[in-house]
């Protein structure tokens, strides 16, 4: 993921590029701008927080909208004195770029929407890897147990061993 | 010489029309020939005649601003090549006042690395009072205080510390902390009046008054200081009314609805009835859960949000005590988004609730 950021985060101006999964798990590139983070004592330099506050801010923002009987919204920007901060949701992930201030988000948005569509394709990939691989785990048990393929010349021993074990069934 | 001309002749032209713009053309001109100065005194005249002129008022903050750049940019030399404490409080200052924050706290904590001593911590905890001031954050409040504790230790019985701290304690809304600074001020200058009569208001005021930490808990919830709400109480005689701007903006095509917040009001300007108080609802949560977003990531006050989606697109400007926010079907245009510029921080009228 680090590699899909990387374009972003390099781009002039950005402090940082991160992206948010649906369960909260961050992934964060500093940016070219990267001293300015977390300089104000805020949650810039923190990626986990950063995560957490955005992804808090995003919900509340979902209810707001709600409010108003619309969906949440796709892109958001917050203009601030110390920066600005751009949120682009997408299925499944959020992805953020906070910007040094005085710069707009417009050029920015452009190589947003291509990282999230490069960011889509993986999640998608990885999505179908796991149903694959989860397709005997989801099998329900069998109400014996799972014996090895067995060939019809293995036959007699299994009886062989029957006999040892549970003595002649007339009870001699 | 050309230039020297051009200076006459606008000068000529104020003469016999001395309107905003005409002062405006003479103040460029002397901007252009270098003399700032004298450019910032014909703004001023000009704001003399229109108080509040925006041309004027943006021209002379410009020239103000450049000023200050070109003597940073002294200062930054005479850093490099001698670096002393009085250059040091200088750079400090004039960071501050072009709201550089960050790079005054690295100026200062420089000075404090070179020459250690009180001076460099005071002008660092003041760096932190002013970020507090302006971001809200708590954390920037409880630093400016420890390094105020810290140099009033440093700075015995020196009242700088001290003054700084009852401004703060005052922002804040710690009464009772601020009625002990202010005594301690009263033992240094006894009988000043206007501490005096500070000092008074305070020991009414410090019965139930919260505690430093829960102020600025309190402060970096709501967003609001104490001193705020005093200011939106003075500057009530300047109130403008904002419906005509509403009107203007609703009256856009694809415009769904303008929304004008302050305080507990909300005006509407597009839906009616239980839609408008619902979008007023909408509109004050996206503003308030926006500045309080910002200031615990540390990115200070804002000053717009913007969201895009299947609904639209939604812009909301925030001034310090309202915001403007518009509701449009497609892309905001950017004729709207500096109308809405305009709404927040007119100050309106909100005596009366409409939808």
């Amino acid at each position: 993921m680090i590699e899909v950021l990387d374009p972003l985060a390099s781009q002039p101006g950005v402090i940082l590029a991160a992206l948010i999964s649906d369960d909260g798990v961050p992934v964060a590139v500093p940016g070219t701008k990267v001293d300015a983070a977390g300089a104000d004592g805020g949650a810039l330099g923190d990626a986990d927080a950063l995560a957490a506050m955005c992804a808090g801010w995003l919900d509340e923002l979902t209810e707001s909208m709600s409010l108003l009987s619309c969906d949440a919204p796709r892109r958001v920007v917050m203009r601030a004195a110390r920066g600005s901060l751009l949120l682009l949701r997408t299925s499944g992930a959020v992805l953020l770029v906070v910007l040094e201030p005085g710069l707009g988000p417009d050029e920015l948005w452009l190589p947003m929407e291509g990282v999230a569509a490069r960011i889509q394709r993986i999640l998608r990939g990885m999505g179908e890897a796991t149903a694959t691989d989860s397709v005997s785990d989801l099998e329900p048990p069998s109400p014996l147990p799972k014996q090895a393929d067995t060939t019809p010349s293995e036959s007699p021993s299994a009886s062989l061993n029957f006999g040892q074990t549970g003595g002649d069934p007339q009870g001699n | 010489m050309l230039s020297g001309s051009r200076i006459r002749q606008a000068r000529k032209q104020l003469m016999m029309d001395p309107s905003p713009t005409a002062y405006a053309a003479l103040a460029r001109e002397h901007a252009w020939d270098g003399e700032s100065e004298e450019a910032l005194r014909v703004c001023e005249e000009g704001l003399v005649a229109y108080p509040g002129n925006p041309e004027l008022q943006r021209l002379s903050e410009r020239t103000r601003r450049a000023n200050r750049e070109d003597r940073l940019g002294e200062l930054k030399r005479e850093l490099r090549e001698a670096p002393r404490p009085a250059v040091y409080a200088e750079m400090c200052k004039l960071l501050l006042e072009t709201d550089q924050s960050t790079r005054a706290e690295e100026c200062a904590q420089e000075w404090s690395a070179n020459h250690p001593g009180p001076e460099p911590t005071l002008m660092l905890a003041r760096v932190f009072v002013v970020r507090f001031l302006s971001d809200r954050g708590r954390e920037a409040g409880r630093r400016a205080f420890d390094l105020l504790t810290e140099c009033e230790k440093q700075l015995d019985r020196d009242p700088r510390p001290w003054k700084l701290r009852l401004e703060l304690a005052s922002a804040i809304g710690a009464w009772a902390e601020a009625r002990r600074v202010a005594s301690q001020l009263l033992e240094l200058d006894p009988g000043d009046p206007v501490l005096e009569g500070h000092f008074r208001k305070l020991s009414a005021l410090q019965e139930g008054a919260p505690t430093i930490a829960k102020a600025l808990r309190e402060v970096e919830r709501t967003g609001n200081l104490v001193s705020d709400e005093q200011r939106e109480t003075q500057t009530d005689g300047a109130k403008r009314d904002v419906r005509p701007l509403l009107q203007s903006l609703a009256a856009e095509s694809g415009v769904k609805a303008v929304v004008y917040l302050r305080g507990s009001t909300g005006l509407v300007q597009g839906p009616k009835g239980a839609t408008a108080e619902r979008s007023a609802r909408a509109m004050r949560r996206i503003v308030k859960t926006g500045r309080a977003a910002a200031r615990r990531l540390g990115m200070g006050q804002v000053s717009s949000i913007s969201l895009e989606g299947n609904f639209g697109s939604i812009a909301v400007v925030s001034g310090e005590t309202d915001a403007g926010a518009i509701w449009c079907s497609g892309k905001l245009p950017r004729s709207r988004e500096q109308a809405l510029m305009n709404l927040a921080g007119v100050q309106a009228e909100t005596d009366e609730v409409e939808s």
